[in-house]
């Protein structure tokens, strides 16, 4: 076959351009940071008190405010006076949805991400090259950075809850466990909506320390045990259903594995495990699965996987995916028992 | 006035995550840099090949070409075999306005991004905080990066000289000195567009090492006199033109003054100026050069100009704005010597 000639198309050109620009996303996290939106909520105002207000130098925040009303974040309805768009309502903290804290500009990502060509060349984790660490201990060791990783995770947690929710018979359950539920934001949120639910909150002691504010703040505490231990081991068992949101991918197979094993024991012949996060599916259909996917490959070194794959998986445990039910972002595997 | 309550719109919010995300650029340019599109010329291929090719991993490289299939950037024609689309194509080399070296993921810059916060507080330049040496020199003693930066350069020239030469009566003129020209690329393509053109390439000793293979292989060796040199120090006079192409941009008002105070100095009576750069356009619209504007900031310190801005700058050098060319990229703006100076009594 001969080399097909290339062909000029502007459009592309200009669209591959607008596609490769991080300009506007590193930008829209900073301003998300100094907490510009917030300073709007009672209408426009000058750059200048904009800035006064967020320790912002004027002439630069200007700059950066005019390249986002470039794409309809904000708007410059004087000249050096800005007011909210559509497009920038969802920076507000005060945003039943708001991504102000979604979206951080964490120097320790961005210095990886800058050396993600490692991570397509060898598959292992960019953050690596910068911070030998690795991506935990580095959090661990660093609270301000972690304190604003955890800002950003409630905000995706958000996210999930409003697509999960309508997607699932939640109704058809009355005892739930979440295993490596965090601070319970999204097992709570769940709870909150279904007032039949007995909730158990699984994660590490140091973590479900966090959780009773939280519980407590989505009026479910009452419905709610929470039991710190390691997933590993001994799961809270005989629910309807277990969640697994966004574990499984962090794990190798044979982690993966021993913690489907210790999940199976824990359920009843009847329970189902509900699996939450990206999987990997071929053909070019957009989904956000697939940015987290390389998002944990330059940061971690891990990844999604394919159905397939997570079915073998289910297999070495014991179990059998029943079905996938699609949200607006991740797919909510059904899994339960394999007959015998 | 009460404080509006925040709507609900999940198209704006779906949109906003689309802009704030930044996964979909930075792999672009990597796999811009493994040169992914060259091997998919002759028609789609199996990603293990691909891998092979380029030197990459191929389960990562498969994550990588999915993510970008999934925004219309290769396509996945069978499971784990890609071929181009017609936003691939320009990211192949043989492409005449190939974008293949337009994006490098240059990680000096990329790591100087992540203090953007920071520089928005203070208005200093992320680049000198985060490599403890400024822009230019950082690139002259890291000879790799410099060489990026020198192919970025060139594929937007190549862009720059297909929109900016019909804007400008170039037959008019002789000589011509292309002041900061770099490795030459942006002149030799107007010499060899103008053949009764002589021109002089001034920059700094280590940018114009790279210029005499340039210019021979441009055909244009022997109409162009190379001076290695700095634009704060005087400069070839009497030529019909002084071209500063995206240079200005790089400099707070203080050196760009001192930048065309050498160049006015320079220049006879019927001397013109063009600087060829973005203009900043006022009110909402959307234009690259608020963006390059904001790489300005973050690398150099430096910025780019409104219209009015240019005027006073120029007024301050002792030239005067003689007029303004758009052109779909830069702009080229004109100016020539202002006269001599009323003294006050």
């Amino acid at each position: 076959m001969a080399p097909s000639r290339p062909r000029i198309d502007i459009e592309s050109v200009f669209r591959l351009t607008e596609l490769a620009d991080y300009i506007v996303p590193f930008t829209v996290r900073a301003v998300a940071e100094l907490g510009v939106a917030d300073q709007l909520v009672d209408g426009p105002r000058p750059v200048t008190e904009l800035a006064e207000a967020t320790g912002a130098h004027a002439p630069s925040l200007l700059r950066a405010l005019r390249a986002l009303a470039g794409k309809g974040i904000f708007t410059e309805v004087e000249p050096e006076v800005f007011g909210l768009t559509k497009l920038a309502e969802p920076l507000r903290t005060d945003h039943p949805l708001s991504l102000r804290d979604a979206y951080p500009l964490l120097e320790p990502d961005i210095e990886a991400w800058a050396h993600f060509d490692h991570s397509i060349r060898t598959g292992e984790a960019s953050f690596d090259q910068v911070h030998p660490e690795g991506y935990w201990p580095y959090m661990a060791a660093h609270p301000h950075d972690s304190a604003r990783f955890d800002a950003s995770q409630q905000a995706a947690t958000r996210l999930e809850l409003r697509a999960a929710l309508p997607a699932y018979p939640w109704g058809e359950l009355t005892t739930v466990v979440d295993v490596g539920g965090g601070n319970g934001a999204f097992l709570g949120g769940i709870m909150a909506r279904f007032p039949q639910l007995q909730g158990t909150l699984f994660d590490l002691p140091h973590v479900v320390a966090e959780a009773e504010p939280v519980l407590q703040k989505l009026g479910v505490a009452q419905r709610c045990t929470v039991t710190g231990g390691s997933f590993f081991e001994t799961i809270p068992a005989g629910a309807d259903a277990y969640l697994l949101k966004r574990i499984l991918y962090g794990w190798d197979d044979d982690n993966a594995v021993r913690l489907l094993t210790a999940v199976r024991a824990a359920m009843r012949p009847d329970s189902r495990l509900l699996v939450l996060e990206p999987v990997v599916e071929a053909g070019d259909r957009f989904d956000v699965g697939r940015l987290y996917d390389l998002l944990l490959l330059a940061m971690v070194g891990g990844g999604a996987r394919s159905r397939e794959h997570i079915e073998r998986l289910l297999d070495a445990a014991d179990l059998r995916l029943g079905r996938s039910v699609p949200t607006m972002m991740f797919p909510i595997l059904e899994i339960v028992a394999k007959e015998v | 006035m009460l404080a509006a309550r925040p709507r609900t719109d999940l198209g704006a919010l779906t949109r906003l995550t689309e802009l704030a995300d930044y996964i979909v650029p930075l792999t672009i340019r990597v796999i811009a840099q493994l040169g992914v599109a060259d091997q998919l010329v002759d028609g789609p291929r199996p990603v293990t090949e691909l891998a092979e090719a380029t030197g990459a991993h191929a389960p990562s490289l498969l994550r990588a070409l999915r993510a970008l299939a999934g925004k219309g950037i290769f396509t996945e024609v069978e499971p784990e075999v890609f071929g181009l689309t017609k936003l691939a194509e320009p990211l192949r080399t043989d492409h005449p306005l190939s974008l293949r070296d337009a994006y490098p993921l240059m990680a000096a810059d990329v790591r100087a991004w992540a203090g953007l916060a920071r520089c928005l507080r203070t208005g200093e330049a992320a680049f000198p905080r985060v490599h403890g040496a400024d822009y230019w020199s950082y690139l002259a003693a890291h000879p790799a990066d410099s060489l990026a930066v020198d192919r970025w350069m060139s594929s937007l020239t190549r862009l720059h000289l297909r929109t900016v030469l019909p804007a400008w009566p170039w037959a008019q003129a002789r000589q011509l000195v292309d002041v900061g020209g770099g490795d030459g690329a942006f002149l030799a393509g107007l010499l060899r567009r103008y053949p009764h053109l002589h021109g002089t390439l001034l920059d700094l000793p280590h940018v114009v090492a790279a210029a005499p293979a340039l210019l021979a292989e441009a055909g244009v060796a022997d109409r162009c006199r190379i001076v290695a040199g700095s634009f704060f120090d005087p400069l070839p006079a009497g030529a019909d033109l002084y071209v500063l192409k995206t240079i200005l941009p790089g400099w707070d008002d203080v050196d760009a003054t001192a930048i065309l105070r050498r160049i006015a100095a320079a220049m006879a009576p019927q001397s013109r100026l063009l600087l060829l750069e973005a203009i900043i356009p006022t009110g909402d619209v959307f234009d690259v050069a608020k963006l390059v504007d904001l790489h300005t900031l973050v690398l150099t310190g430096g910025r780019h100009r409104t219209r009015d801005d240019l005027v006073d700058l120029l007024a301050h050098a002792g030239l005067r704005l003689d007029r303004i060319v758009a052109t779909p990229t830069l702009t080229v703006i004109a100016a020539g010597p202002a006269g001599p100076q009323l003294t006050s009594p």
